[in-house]
């Protein structure tokens, strides 16, 4: 009796077992081979698209073939988009840092008055919706004429609240009061405090901000595509011109060019690579945010 | 780089202290605390808070000068697209707020207790959707739909689907609104990492003492698991809605590739968008914008209220 018992709950667990790995697997599958197809879509032209098995390499000479049709498009405007966005991107990485840093461990180290608004209006500002506010910076970059240059994206973008948030969490409990608190009675200068003390050990949320900032900004649209003209757009909404002009896509395109599906696909691939090859490379970073994150809505 | 000083707020004297503990706060401290934070609030106030308080002016103006009371309200809300633009949100987010949270925590928990390294390889896994940024994911998922080229397309076309709007087409289960979630769906891979670590965060001796207690699979999943995940239930419903109203790179390139077929006004920031550069009346489309603030800030509002997120010490 008390055997078969035992029996029935190792049947019942190793069933649940398989069916948990046959869920990850699934979601997993889900996940991949979307982006597995489009890797080797970019290697196959058009005609094989629709022949060939969807998980069959083509050639790498059908790639070179794409690039080639993608860097003649518009007399090359696909490295100016590249270009513009490692310049809208970088800029926007760099401010971010500069300045989100320092001020998450200003509100996680100091007390001064303007502490809590400052972190109310933050956490205001992170459950909003962004994109209901690119209209009226739109309009204040009018006012500041700034439209058309790149400052109207770099400085709207380099508002991180969610990455000052983050850093605030890491100062205040990741690190906790009680170093900085020791430093000051030990005689050190609030500046000494931040330098020699806060600063050598900022290097994981700096590098969480970064991440964050990065994947952020290299794929914004809305803001580049309402404030820069198209010669100066990045390439997320580059992309989104080159698909509208694909006559596959696009059957009532009137743009005389070479751009067809591969072509299109291989430009989508340029477009996610970077972020791709970021995010594998700091997979533990990514991990870590989100145990910082933890930290932020415990208790 | 040194912070620009100019918007420190003033000083005072007699700084109070903001602690119960009563210590008394040195006047260096206040200093470092308004230097450090000064340029990440100039940003703030200049980028972010500025422009929403000059969208909610602009809302109560007329297009000529003037004030205009709730006229742009009107105006918009009597817009022949207004009410379907919000209809389409609505599809959009309930489609894809769902079962985002059933996947994340469903995988989450499935996860959890797997070997370390089997539980990271396949949080990174879950997670690499993530680079497909925006206007990517869109034009990916626009392949796998266009019968010509997508891996299922013998199957569309044998369903007589010619081309990707045969697909969308409206009137269609697959209409944009639910393309538009799946495409949300597969890339949240982010809602997983979260409430993986949450789980994670709970003590060791907590599971122990349940399992001993005689605590089976299930009641602990009900009884221990879930109640620690409320918060980022939370998070994740909150920043799912603000991310929802967002909708624009996905149903704008719709438009473009299929000439305006489907997608055009869709969501109602295009709207918005429509009204400023089409109509350059710019009130009517910030009273848009205006609607949209208020609503993901009303979701946000009653979700932190009813579950006390961010109750950290300020």
């Amino acid at each position: 009796m008390r055997d078969m018992r035992i029996d029935r709950t190792i049947l019942s667990a190793s069933a649940a077992r398989t069916f948990a790995w046959i869920g990850l697997l699934l979601w997993a599958a889900f996940a991949i081979l979307p982006m597995l197809w489009l890797v080797l879509a970019a290697t196959k032209s058009g005609a094989a698209l629709a022949t060939e098995h969807p998980f069959a390499f083509g050639s790498f000479a059908r790639v070179g073939e794409s690039w080639e049709h993608l860097a003649e498009f518009n007399d090359g405007v696909l490295y100016r988009w590249l270009g513009n966005t490692v310049i809208l991107t970088g800029a926007q990485m760099v401010l971010t840092l500069v300045a989100t840093v320092p001020a998450g461990y200003a509100l996680g180290a100091c007390t001064f008055r303007m502490r809590k608004p400052i972190l109310m209006a933050t956490l205001g500002l992170i459950l909003l919706p962004g994109g209901a506010l690119v209209l009226p910076q739109f309009l204040e970059m009018v006012a500041l004429g700034l439209v058309g240059t790149r400052w109207a994206v770099i400085l709207p973008g380099a508002v991180f609240p969610l990455g000052l948030y983050l850093t605030f969490i890491y100062f205040s409990s990741t690190i906790g009061r009680d170093v900085y608190d020791a430093a000051r009675i030990d005689g050190c200068s609030e500046w000494k405090v931040f330098l020699k003390v806060a600063m050598p050990l900022a290097a994981p949320i700096a590098a969480l901000v970064t991440f964050f900032s990065f994947t952020r900004n290299w794929g914004e649209f809305l803001l580049p595509y309402i404030m820069l003209s198209s010669d100066d757009f990045p390439l997320p909404v580059g992309l989104a011109l080159l698909a509208s002009v694909a006559p596959e896509l696009n059957p009532n395109s009137i743009v005389q060019s070479d751009i067809g599906i591969p072509e299109v696909v291989l430009a989508t691939l340029l477009t996610m690579l970077p972020v791709l090859l970021v995010l594998i490379f700091a997979q533990r970073i990514v991990l870590r945010g989100a145990t910082i994150m933890g930290g932020a809505l415990k208790g | 780089m040194s912070a620009p000083t100019a918007v420190r707020p003033p000083r005072s004297r007699s700084v109070p202290t903001d602690r119960p503990s009563g210590r008394s706060v040195t006047r260096g401290q206040a200093t470092a605390g308004y230097v450090l934070s000064s340029l990440y609030v100039l940003l703030f106030v200049a980028f972010a808070f500025l422009p929403a308080v000059y969208a909610v002016y602009l809302a109560f103006v007329r297009p000529g000068g003037g004030f205009a009371g709730i006229g742009n309200f009107i105006t918009v809300a009597t817009d022949f697209r207004y009410v379907a633009t919000f209809k389409n949100l609505g599809v959009y987010a309930l489609v894809f707020l769902v079962p985002t949270l059933v996947i994340s925590i469903g995988l989450a928990l499935l996860l959890h207790g797997r070997r370390t390294g089997v539980a990271s390889t396949f949080r990174v896994l879950y997670y690499l959707p993530h680079s497909v940024i925006g206007v990517a994911a869109v034009l990916l998922w626009l392949f796998l739909l266009t019968p010509r080229v997508s891996p299922i397309g013998g199957l569309l076309e044998s369903l007589g689907m010619e081309q990707f709007y045969d697909v969308v087409r409206p009137g269609n289960p697959a209409s944009l609104a639910v393309l538009f979630a799946i495409i949300a769906v597969w890339t949240s891979g982010q809602g997983i990492l979260l409430m993986f670590a949450a789980l994670s965060s709970v003590p060791q001796e907590v599971e122990e003492a349940a399992s001993i207690d005689g605590a089976n699979a299930w009641q602990m999943v009900w009884h221990i698991k879930l109640p620690l995940l409320r918060k980022w239930v939370a998070y994740l419903l909150i920043t799912s809605v603000a991310a929802s109203t967002q909708l624009f790179a996905e149903p704008q390139l719709m438009s473009a590739v299929t000439n305006g077929a489907v997608g055009t006004n869709f969501s109602p920031l295009q709207l918005a968008y429509t009204f400023a550069y089409q109509y350059g009346n710019f009130p009517a489309s910030a009273a848009l914008s205006i609607q949209l603030l208020l609503l993901g800030l009303g979701g946000a509002v009653l979700v932190v209220k009813k579950t006390g997120m961010f109750r950290v010490e300020v």
